[in-house]
């Protein structure tokens, strides 16, 4: 499938009109027999009379810097986008103009702070982080203003040797779209836990490119959201010796739609990679659907790569287990939800952090 | 590219002269002109002596296959085929054409029948040297004619079953795959050429295991195989369809359509052991495989299973899969997919629940060798009424060699909370310590990788009925041979 | 306590209990015996309430209460325990949280408040120590990666405290060692008093050596077909459960 680009047409401030233009005309997804017929579309218009909950976090910023204004230097991102030579029509972000805007960049090692954070509800450009240092930050994202439909891009590259962990708020947005691309260079290491709750229609679009001895872990939980949800991931290990780790979680309810894609693509001279990957969803109704499509694409041999996926609604044995000691089925059903993603607030590394998610999880659940 | 200018380079050979006369009147020399349109739709029509709605039947599909763009979602490299440049029907080749002593066939072939333990009698008649005999597909019924048809069993060739039980083609042909598809069911659907018919009546069990085995040979008939297998209620019917006659230089395409229907309490297992000619180390030649396969469970408590071994061809396009309409109704898939050299292959099934406790089971080993891809797409798909559906799936990928690929696209889509899907999927490298283990105590490493391979694909073989079985293990390991060092 | 008349019971139309009848009063142990397939582990998960399991016929007082109208937790915080042939594994949930809900939810049956978290602990490592069972287990998912014998421990340690009145053992003797075995009996006999009741189901007589019932009752084919004291298990070790049917 051809897909032309007219790359001059886009102008800031008609990207939805833009990205309607392409998705109409050339968008290779409409057929629904062909590859990515999950697609959360960006130009559908999100009305809702669905109430989002306003979150806090302002005890998260008291104890971590701010470094959004710090977004300034101009960055060139043609480069980068040549880099990653393989087809990319799965994404929203690769096939739209948002390409072509202007770029914004920050260096992490200027900063003293072990935590940062950033509101991505500011900035319509591309942004570009990078980080050289060894020493472990975690960074922050989020978009605070629950109504900000723009599309975000963050390009991060972490230099050899260089460590990073981020999580990324996805909370009470009314539409989103994030496309995330990283790039590991030789030995670095990343660990991504994306939260996704109460949000009506969003995409995330997450391309990792790992080079050689590299880790890049990813996480992600999907709760109480409305609409079309759609994950995406793209990992391609592209040097010998790296290993990636991935985990989705999904409660869908009360018809949300859920749709998890993700590759793992190893090239030839990748040997010795060590690819994982799971998605698992809890369907608690027949008007909400989960779909999942891992997918796995091997060209090397001495390498250790699955996948695993699964959906089904809570475990009626558990539950009763838990009712025969007493417990009764509403406390029995938010402990075995509350278990079911447990794992994705555990692989968070800054303890802090960790709590902070650990609650905010509880307060959403509930 | 090669496709069709083999196609033509091959058939050029059988001898030009006999088609400048067209439709001729000689029956057993006529061979229409190439090209696909509705005159030679309305010849093969009337070669076969088909009553009026049949001709209509093919010519609507024809008209749907103009409207229809070729199906994209395969992860495969296939050359641009040209329709016009086919030819679609063609008698078999007279005698003349045919190889008349094992002497002038490659020796590579014959090694290839030694090593499958196919006796001298056999490998003649596969060699194409007395191959009328067995082409007849109704020939391996004959055998139990009387047997079967008292048990009101009828096993015959499409063609014969669209005159002898008109009623019954009319009702099932295309009810399961519909003619509109995708492009490569309507084109069978218009063109078709052969193929089994099967009817299995209520509370019959079938005593015999019904095949049609080396039935298809060089350019002849068969490229549009089609096969309808019906089993009533409470019968039970085992199929088998080995292609294992090898092909020689051309591409050709073999686009067949299979379609099940077993209702209430039947059940249908259909297995095929498929090792067309893959074409040679370089890619050259070999069938292009386009095959839709699709039963559907209608009846409740009903069962379809597929066991697919497929070694051969060049490219393989194929997922036989399962409607699961009844209630209780069971799918299950079994395949072992070897790709060795420049083969491609693009299977798997797709599992659609729509009646409530319905299960459906996948086990999926595919083996990459070569310069070979080989991808695993399957689906499965609970529709919102399939209370308390069940699948279970296991893909599992075995890479040989670094220039080779192995795929896993699975479609995972639940809309019922009372269901459970799980999937697994693995790939590695063939395991070097057992490798060694086994060179250490004697075997030299193509038979080191043939056993281990059939290990790794024991629980799919297992399901092949005995006889089956045997060779498919043997072709395995024939099928990998040069894999390795 | 527990009064069993006339017991009918089916799963997906086939009847698996025929007509049983069983009381156990207060203080008392029984012991229920039977084969593979008798009906003994059905009649254990018809006493918790487990649905898929369809009541034909026949009543089950409990306490002055018909059992057959409450759900599987209000019987639970009523006081009825059945400790599991196959206990669940619960991946993501710590075992002491677990523990922590089940007694807070009794005691919220019961009215009280919520059970403060030092005296909660301190209950909890006393009981563990008892039944051998380290803190470090605690802190782990609940039987997830557990060997046979300590679920089993496990089981009787959410027994022990949650007090029950009654207590139904379902096999818990499967797949014990001889030394887990003794620490999961001297648990049981720890618990034994004059106001509870226990059932102990098995299969063999090894575990009553450590056990020992007041009461002991065969069941065949869905039904009690011989009762009697404890002298009848030894019988029954002797003579197998073939004859013992038979002569009934």
């Amino acid at each position: 499938m051809e897909l032309v680009l007219n790359l001059d047409k886009i102008q800031s401030e008609s990207v939805s009109q833009y990205a309607k233009d392409i998705l109409d005309n050339q968008n290779p997804y409409k057929n629904f027999k062909i590859e990515n017929y999950k697609y959360a579309q960006l130009h559908k218009d999100v009305k809702s009379e669905i109430l989002l909950r306003d979150i806090n976090f302002s005890e998260l910023l008291d104890n971590t810097k701010n470094i959004t204004s710090s977004i300034s230097n101009p960055f060139d991102l043609t480069a980068k986008l040549n880099l990653w030579n393989y087809n990319n029509e799965d994404s929203f972000f690769r096939v739209s103009s948002l390409v072509k805007r202007e770029t914004k960049s920050v260096n992490l090692d200027k900063f003293d702070e072990r935590n940062l954070f950033l509101d991505i509800s500011q900035i319509n450009e591309n942004i570009h982080v990078s980080k050289s240092s060894t020493n472990e930050v975690n960074l922050i994202i989020f978009n605070s203003k629950s109504n900000d439909e723009y599309p975000k891009s963050i390009f991060l590259d972490l230099f050899n040797n260089s460590k990073l962990n981020v999580v990324h708020f996805n909370v009470s947005n009314n539409k989103s779209f994030l496309y995330f691309e990283t790039n590991l260079q030789d030995n670095s290491y990343l660990n991504f836990v994306s939260f996704q709750s109460d949000n009506i229609h969003t995409r995330n679009e997450f391309y990792a490119s790992l080079n050689q001895e590299c880790n890049f872990d990813l996480y992600g939980l999907n709760i109480n959201n409305y609409g079309v949800n759609d994950n995406y991931s793209f990992i391609q290990h592209l040097k010998p010796s790296s290993s990636s780790r991935e985990v989705f979680k999904s409660i869908v309810e009360k018809g949300a739609i859920t749709n998890f894609q993700g590759k793992i693509y190893v090239d030839s001279i990748a040997q010795k990679t060590d690819g994982y990957q799971m998605s698992r969803s809890l369907l608690l109704d027949d008007i909400s659907k989960a779909n999942n499509k891992p997918e796995l694409e091997i060209y090397a041999d001495d390498v250790k790569c699955s996948h695993g996926s699964t959906v089904s609604k809570l475990d009626d044995e558990q539950i009763y287990y838990f009712k025969s000691r007493g417990i009764d089925s509403e406390i029995a059903k938010k402990i075995l939800k509350k278990a079911f993603i447990v794992e994705i607030i555990e692989s968070i590394k800054d303890d802090m952090l960790k709590n902070y998610s650990n609650e905010l999880i509880e307060s959403l659940l509930s | 590219m090669a496709a069709t200018e083999q196609t033509i380079k091959q058939v050029n050979t059988l001898g030009s002269s006999d088609y400048k006369y067209g439709f001729s009147t000689e029956v057993d020399e006529i061979r229409p002109p190439k090209g696909l349109n509705e005159e030679i739709i309305k010849f093969i029509s009337a070669q076969k002596d088909e009553p009026e709605w049949m001709l209509e039947w093919r010519l609507n599909a024809f008209k749907v296959f103009n409207k229809l763009p070729k199906p994209q979602w395969a992860k495969l490299n296939i050359p641009e085929i040209d329709y016009q440049d086919c030819y679609y029907y063609s008698i078999p080749k007279s005698l003349k054409d045919k190889p008349k002593s094992l002497d002038e066939i490659d020796p590579e072939i014959l090694k290839t029948y030694e090593k499958l333990g196919i006796p001298l009698k056999e490998q003649k008649m596969l060699s194409g040297i007395a191959v009328d005999a067995v082409f007849d597909s109704v020939s391996v019924a004959t055998t139990y004619k009387k047997q079967l048809s008292d048990l009101g069993i009828v096993f015959c060739s499409i063609s014969e079953a669209v005159k002898t039980h008109p009623e019954l083609v009319k009702k099932y042909l295309g009810s399961v795959i519909p003619v509109s598809d995708h492009s490569f069911a309507a084109l069978n659907s218009a063109v078709f050429t052969d193929g089994s018919f099967i009817y299995i009546p209520e509370g019959v069990r079938c005593p015999v295991e019904l095949s049609t085995y080396f039935r298809i040979n060089a350019m002849n008939t068969g490229q549009f195989e089609r096969t309808l297998i019906i089993a009533d209620k409470d019968s039970y019917v085992s199929y088998l369809e080995g292609c294992t006659a090898p092909m020689r230089d051309e591409n050709q395409l073999h686009a067949a359509n299979v379609e099940l229907v077993a209702l209430d309490n039947a059940e249908i297992k259909y297995s095929t052991v498929q090792n067309w000619y893959p074409g040679d180390k370089e890619g050259k030649g070999g069938i292009y495989n386009f095959v839709t396969k699709r039963g559907a469970c209608r009846g409740k408590n009903s069962k379809i299973s597929w066991t697919q071994v497929e070694t051969g061809s060049a490219i393989t396009w194929k997922y036989p899969s399962c409607i699961l309409q009844g209630d209780n109704s069971k799918g299950e898939f079994y395949s072992v997919a070897i790709t060795n050299n420049m083969q491609q292959a693009d299977t798997g099934t797709k599992m659609i629940h729509i009646g409530k406790n319905t299960s459906s089971k996948i086990i999926s080993k595919g083996i990459s060798a070569g310069k070979a891809n080989n991808t695993y797409r399957g689906l499965v798909n609970i529709l919102s009424k399939a209370k308390n559906a069940r699948n279970f799936t296991q893909c599992d990928s075995l890479l040989i060699g670094n220039q080779c690929g192995a795929h896993t696209v699975p479609y995972i889509e639940s809309s019922n909370s009372d269901s459970m899907v799980e999937h697994e999927a693995t790939t590695s490298k063939i395991n070097e310590d057992q490798l060694f283990y086994c060179q250490q105590r004697g075997l030299n490493s193509e038979d080191a990788v043939g056993l281990i391979v059939n290990g790794f694909c024991k629980e799919v073989l297992q399901n092949l009925p005995m006889e089956f079985a045997v060779e498919a293990q043997k072709l395995v390991a024939i099928s990998l041979e040069g894999s390795v060092g | 306590m527990l009064e069993i008349k006339n017991l009918h019971v089916s799963i997906e139309e086939k009847k698996i209990i025929k007509g049983l009848d069983l009381s156990i009063n207060k203080g008392e142990v029984h012991a229920l015996m039977g084969p593979n397939g008798s009906g003994k582990s059905t009649l254990s998960y018809v006493l918790s309430g487990k649905d898929k399991y369809e009541i034909n016929d026949g009543t089950i007082d409990y306490n002055g209460k018909n059992l057959l109208e409450l759900d599987v937790d209000e019987r639970a915080n009523e006081g009825l325990f059945l400790a599991f042939q196959y206990p669940m594994e619960i991946p993501g949930v710590q075992t002491s949280f677990f523990l922590k809900t089940a007694i807070n939810s009794k005691r919220k049956y019961l009215g009280q408040s919520e059970m403060d978290a030092l005296e909660f602990a301190k209950l909890m490592k006393s009981k563990a120590e008892e039944l051998n069972i380290s803190t470090e287990m605690l802190k782990r998912d609940l039987n997830v990666n557990y060997s046979g014998g300590e679920k089993k421990k496990q089981e009787i340690l959410q027994m022990s405290m949650l007090s029950p009145k009654m207590a139904i053992l379902d096999e818990t003797d499967s797949g014990l060692d001889i030394d887990a075995l003794r620490i999961v009996s001297e648990g049981v006999n720890k618990l034994r008093n004059s106001d509870n009741s226990f059932l102990v189901i098995t299969h063999y007589q090894r575990l009553l050596n450590y056990i020992k019932p007041d009461f002991v009752h065969i069941i065949a084919d869905g039904k009690i077909v011989k009762s009697g004291d404890y002298s009848l298990a030894l019988e029954l070790e002797e003579k197998g459960y073939e004859e013992m049917s038979q002569t009934a």
